[in-house]
């Protein structure tokens, strides 16, 4: 009797079966989502996964709703299967969407436990419509074109590495601002591509973008640049042109702030990835594209600074420091209004560490 | 003895005693004062062997020894019926002398004794290839060979009222733990039962529990094994008529060691102890993990994969335990119908078996192709651990994992581990703890589990569960 | 009962014990009460439970309890395993299982519990072994988020008031419960292995290592508004890492902490019933059943975020009640009467 009755009960368990269970194969993952925000009303654009002839493809289908979760359940009955986030790779966010707070957006998402969090947000231009269905010239499926596309660049530092977690860190936190991936479609080729970054200040887009070069330049500010960052600038001797492009190696960053004013002095070495001239062997001509690039990333640097002012985006995160250290200036008032106001000096001494393989 | 009793009817009383079996020689032979009944099975004895023998024995008796029948293969003792069945049934040859009232019984063994082979069913690649066979006293003289010290115990007896069968243990006397020798001693001495034919029998009534899946005495058939075991402190069990010997007490990780280890080199034999120890976690948990991902969990699958996965998947009727239980089971019937198929057409049935149908099974649709690989790879990877006994177990523990999986995902698997693991440190072995270096915790020999320690060292067993107690006090229930 | 425990199997009862539950849940609140200094007013904590592990040590022996206080102690275990139970219920619910009825789940969780507590008690004692290695996963896995800490969270030092301190200090009682098991099990430690001293440091230089960690890296990681928010910041943590082979780890470390609840609740319910053996030695079987059935069943009462609060606040009063007052009260008593 006493080994009977445990064997009895978890026969029981097997007869009422499994509440919680999922099964794999009827749900259907979501790896691209699209958002359009117009005040009250959402809309959202989910690609799906459809399975034939032992291969995958996406479709995207369409829900409106009063939430993000409600367009979600819209489509639901659009598609055939349960649509899951939790494989979400991209989220697309219109700039109207994101001009309005953004964490009303993203709170369906934080909340539930099974969607994914360290998948990436860019803004689209304009409708989001074109972006999110699959044109003929195009090789390979939506989801997997834009994930592909954001890595490169995050490799190459023109985006910074954030996902959606760390977008939720940086919303929330008043010292810095948000700067998310900015996707234009390229009229020629009818191919979304990546332009820049889109600033935000506080918690909303200010409808201000950054292009690419500039876009590197707030990564390397930040000091938390990708795999690569590369600069190319025109250098022109006795009256040629020659083009110089060098890759950022080591870089040491300092920040003096001072009541109402920030100097920020970046130490760099730079490898020569190109640079027809040559002689390099030469100590006076290393010394003289030092100055060179000194002086121009100099003047790039401020340009960026200026911009980010402009926007009142304190995208690199100065305000970070200036909490921590510097209270008083940090308690003078809104520091989005601060920053904007603030003078900042960004100068960088350059330095040649390595030439390549030529002189 | 009755003096009236002539001869003749003595020889009939004996037939009588052994039911007048064919093979049963009663014979009388001339001895200096009066005559000897000789008798003995000639199937289990030489007969000619038995004429020289008493031959000798005669002749030392006429030339007068006193201890005429003391030679090295026979001895002289008062007569009791007895007695006389006793060593007649053991394959002796008993002499009767009415006249004294004594007994002679000469030992002259004859039967048949398979030669030593490498057990089929614990093949190793280095080491000695020597197997024991169904004789005791060839696999004790295996044992000798080994051991030539005197600190070798031996030690009879007697089981089974029926069938008389002897029980053998065996100890090193300046390692082994006394109060586990004593402790062998009792239980086996308190074994009641008419009929002992295998050692199974004496396993189920000497474990600790039986109802436990785990092994609690290692099972083997190589000298080499039970020689190590020994030095480690350990006691040997053997029966006569049976080439496998119970060693005890054990730990877990007992089962995880192969001769192997200790011939290769030492990062060798360490990974490959570590190896078995990480197989057996994968054949344990490998099926309930994917049915936990399958039915619960896909969201752990990263993109790329989830991809493939989500293809295999797709169009398979079943739920994922029933796709599951399906190859488990195939397996299991194909693994027990090659141990009943004749040699020359095991492998092919087994190719039929396993390629053919299981492809077949995948095109059908019925299992999809990543259940195939997880049950082959947890199939291949129970049979990594040198022991039969342990990796039954191991298969056969799988399922109620498997099951807690289907119901609850992740949370069933860490509430089955749980028990499973509070099972393991309930078990033990000869009342010796089951998980010992790691449970409780010995540092000096815990990293004997992971790494086969260049040099060899000759420790005592685990005592207790309780930390420096007293055990009789400290070991609870059992 | 008799048993014996090594230095180490003692220090790691207590260990298992005083995290148990709290620790994926302490470092919210705590941080949400007291700011950017919450490390600070973290460091002093960690004296306050050093000077009381001092107490214990010295005065363990004039711990004798009656069965009027026993009765006291079971009762306040059960609150904490209630309380546990309740919290890992609605967190298991909300994490992974909308849909599974609670009390299957409760039972599932309790069974485990029962299994330990009906088998010998060096079983429990040395059941909390299963969790070193899950321990050492975890801490390794929060090192994949050292990315994203941001250093100059725990800046500027010293902006916290004195009401901050207090309620921090007293959050910090979270990180305690449990200790009283010190009073308990102190006199079962083998009397060859030194306690006294040195070995007491070490624990609570481990136990203050670990918890002051969780709350670093929480301040580190989250901003201020960030951790208002979420109530399990470093299941969050681990949920947030991408990992190229697998996705999502924070579901096995809910299950992790699962185990490390019911090995907690097991060792709660092992002290219960070792107290209620000392005077009540007879149906231990019986007593053993009942107690895991109420474990089943209060815990049912409180499942709502509303009852999970409370609770959570409540269980602070109650333990200080219990691990300082009570203690203090017995020692003097008995102190007396030896006079």
């Amino acid at each position: 009797m006493k080994k009977i009755v445990p064997i009895f009960i978890a026969c029981s368990f097997l007869l009422v079966g499994c509440w919680d269970e999922q099964l794999y194969k009827e749900v259907s993952i979501v790896p691209l989502v699209g958002i359009e925000r117009e005040s009250e009303k959402f809309t959202g654009h989910y690609s799906f996964s459809v399975i034939s002839n032992e291969s995958i493809s996406f479709s995207t289908v369409e829900g409106n709703g009063l939430s993000v979760r409600d367009t979600r359940l819209n489509a639901n009955s659009k598609a055939s299967e349960t649509l899951d986030l939790s494989q979400l790779q991209v989220m697309l966010l219109t700039e109207e969407t994101a001009k309005l707070n953004i964490n009303q957006t993203f709170d369906a998402i934080f909340r539930t436990p099974r969607t994914r969090l360290s998948s990436r947000v860019a803004i689209v231009e304009g409708d989001i419509t074109p972006y999110i269905e699959k044109t003929e010239n195009m090789d390979i499926e939506l989801p997997d074109f834009y994930k592909d596309i954001l890595k490169t660049d995050i490799e190459f530092s023109v985006l910074p590495d954030i996902d959606i977690q760390n977008v939720a860190g940086i919303i929330n936190d008043d010292a810095i601002d948000l700067a998310l991936p900015f996707i234009k479609m390229d009229e020629k080729t009818g191919i979304p591509k990546i332009s820049g970054l889109a600033l935000f200040s506080d918690k909303a887009y200010t409808g201000r973008t950054l292009d690419k070069e500039e876009s590197i330049i707030v990564q390397v500010l930040q000091k938390k640049p990708g795999k690569y960052s590369m600069f190319t600038y025109i250098w022109k001797k006795e009256g040629e042109p020659y083009p110089l492009t060098v890759e950022l190696a080591r870089y040491k960053k300092k920040w003096d702030i001072q009541d109402g004013k920030i100097n920020a002095t970046y130490k760099m070495k730079f490898n020569i990835e190109e640079f027809p001239y040559d002689h390099l062997d030469n100590e006076k001509n290393r010394k003289e594209i030092e100055g060179f690039l000194s002086k121009e990333l100099t003047k790039d640097f401020n340009k960026v600074t200026k911009k980010l002012q402009e926007a009142k985006s304190d995208a690199v995160g100065f305000g970070r420091s200036v909490r921590a250290f510097h209270p008083r200036l940090w308690n003078k008032g809104n520091w989005h209004d601060t920053f904007s106001e603030l003078e900042i000096n960004v100068k960088v001494e350059a330095e040649i560490s390595r030439t390549g393989i030529l002189n | 003895m009755d003096e009236v009793k002539s001869n003749a009817s003595l020889i009939l009383y004996i037939k009588k005693l052994f039911h007048d079996s064919t093979d049963l020689s009663v014979r009388e032979v001339t001895w200096k004062d009066g005559v000897g009944i000789v008798c003995f099975f000639n199937t289990m004895t030489e007969s000619g062997e038995v004429n020289k023998q008493i031959d000798i024995i005669r002749k030392r008796a006429m030339d007068g020894l006193t201890d005429w029948g003391g030679t090295a293969a026979s001895s002289v003792e008062a007569f009791s019926v007895q007695k006389l069945v006793d060593s007649v049934s053991n394959g002796f040859v008993a002499v009767y002398f009415p006249a004294s009232n004594l007994i002679m019984t000469i030992t002259i063994p004859s039967y048949e004794v398979r030669s030593t082979s490498e057990p089929t069913n614990e093949f190793v690649i280095r080491g000695s290839h020597e197997g024991f066979v169904e004789s005791t006293d060839k696999n004790i003289s295996l044992l000798r060979k080994h051991l030539a010290i005197p600190d070798l115990v031996i030690k009879d007896l007697r089981l089974g009222k029926e069938t008389n069968t002897k029980v053998t243990y065996v100890y090193i006397e300046s390692i082994a733990d006394k109060e586990v020798v004593e402790d062998v001693k009792n239980r086996l001495e308190n074994i009641d039962t008419p009929k002992i034919y295998s050692i199974g029998q004496i396993e189920d009534y000497l474990e600790d529990s039986v109802w436990s899946p785990f092994p609690q005495f290692l099972n083997t058939e190589r000298p080499d094994r039970v020689v190590a075991n020994l030095l480690e402190g350990r006691i040997a069990i053997f029966t006569d008529q049976s080439p496998a010997v119970l060693v005890a007490p054990v730990t877990f990780f007992t089962f995880f060691e192969s001769p192997d280890d200790f011939n290769g080199r030492v990062y060798v034999g360490s990974f490959f102890r570590v190896l078995r120890l990480f197989c057996f976690m994968l054949a344990i948990f490998l099926p309930a993990f994917y049915i936990a991902v399958v039915g619960f969990h896909s969201e752990i699958l990263p993109f790329e994969l989830s991809k493939k996965v989500k293809i295999a998947v797709q169009d398979i009727p079943y739920r994922p335990i029933v796709e599951a239980l399906i190859v488990e089971i195939f397996i299991e019937i194909i693994r027990e119908a090659t141990i009943r198929l004749p040699a020359p057409v095991g492998p092919t049935i087994g190719i039929v078996g396993g390629l053919v149908i299981g492809d077949a099974i995948v095109t059908a649709g019925l299992v999809s192709n990543l259940m195939v690989i997880v049950v082959a790879m947890t199939a291949i990877a129970s049979y990594v651990v040198p022991n039969l006994e342990m990796n039954t177990t191991i298969r056969i523990i799988r399922y109620p994992l498997m099951l807690a999986a289907t119901l609850f995902g992740f949370f069933g698997i860490a509430i089955a581990t749980l028990i499973l693991f509070i099972h393991m440190l309930n078990q033990s072995s000869l009342k010796q703890p089951y998980l010992s270096p790691v449970i409780p915790f010995d540092p000096t020999r815990f990293k004997n589990i992971f790494f086969r320690i260049p040099f060899y060292k000759n420790h005592k067993q685990q005592q207790t569960f309780t930390h420096g107690g007293n055990k009789r006090k400290g070991g609870g229930k059992t | 009962m008799n048993f014996r425990l090594s230095r180490i199997q003692f220090f790691l009862l207590l260990f298992i014990m005083q995290s148990g539950s709290s620790f994926f849940s302490f470092p919210s609140p705590f941080i949400t009460a007291t700011g950017r200094d919450a490390w600070l007013i973290f460091l002093v904590a960690g004296v306050l439970h050093y000077l009381l592990l001092l107490f214990y040590e010295r005065y363990y022996q004039r711990f004798t309890i009656g069965p009027f206080v026993g009765w006291l102690y079971k009762g306040y275990w059960l609150f904490i395993a209630v309380t546990y139970l309740a919290y890992i219920d609605y967190t298991l619910a909300v994490w992974g299982f909308p849909k599974t009825p609670q009390f299957i789940v409760l039972a599932a969780l309790v069974s485990v519990s029962l299994y330990a507590n009906l088998s010998r008690a060096e079983t429990i004692i040395n059941l909390s072994v299963i969790l070193i290695p899950l321990i050492f996963i975890f801490v390794i896995f929060l090192q994949f988020a050292w990315d994203d800490l941001t250093w100059t969270n725990i800046f500027p030092i010293g902006e916290s008031t004195e009401k901050e301190w207090l309620i921090g200090l007293l959050k910090a009682q979270v990180a305690f419960i449990g200790i009283e098991l010190y009073l308990f099990f102190r006199k079962h430690v083998d009397v060859k292995e030194e306690i006294k001293g040195f070995p007491l440091f070490v624990y609570q230089m481990l136990w203050f290592s670990f918890f002051f960690f969780s709350v670093l890296i929480t301040l580190l990681y989250f901003t201020l508004a960030g951790i208002q928010a979420i109530p399990e910041p470093l299941l969050y943590i681990l949920k947030s890492q991408e990992l190229t082979f697998v996705e999502r780890i924070d579901l096995f470390f809910l299950y992790i902490w699962m185990i490390w609840s019911i090995v907690t609740v097991t060792i709660l319910s092992f002290s219960a019933l070792y107290v209620h053996r000392l005077h009540a030695n007879e149906h231990q079987k019986r007593d053993t059943i009942i107690w895991h059935v109420l474990l089943v069943f209060l815990p049912l009462f409180f499942l709502s975020k509303k009852y999970i609060e409370i609770l959570n606040d409540v269980v602070i009063y109650v333990h200080l009640l219990f691990s300082v007052l009570i203690p203090f009260i017995v020692i003097i008593g008995s102190r007396r009467k030896k006079k």
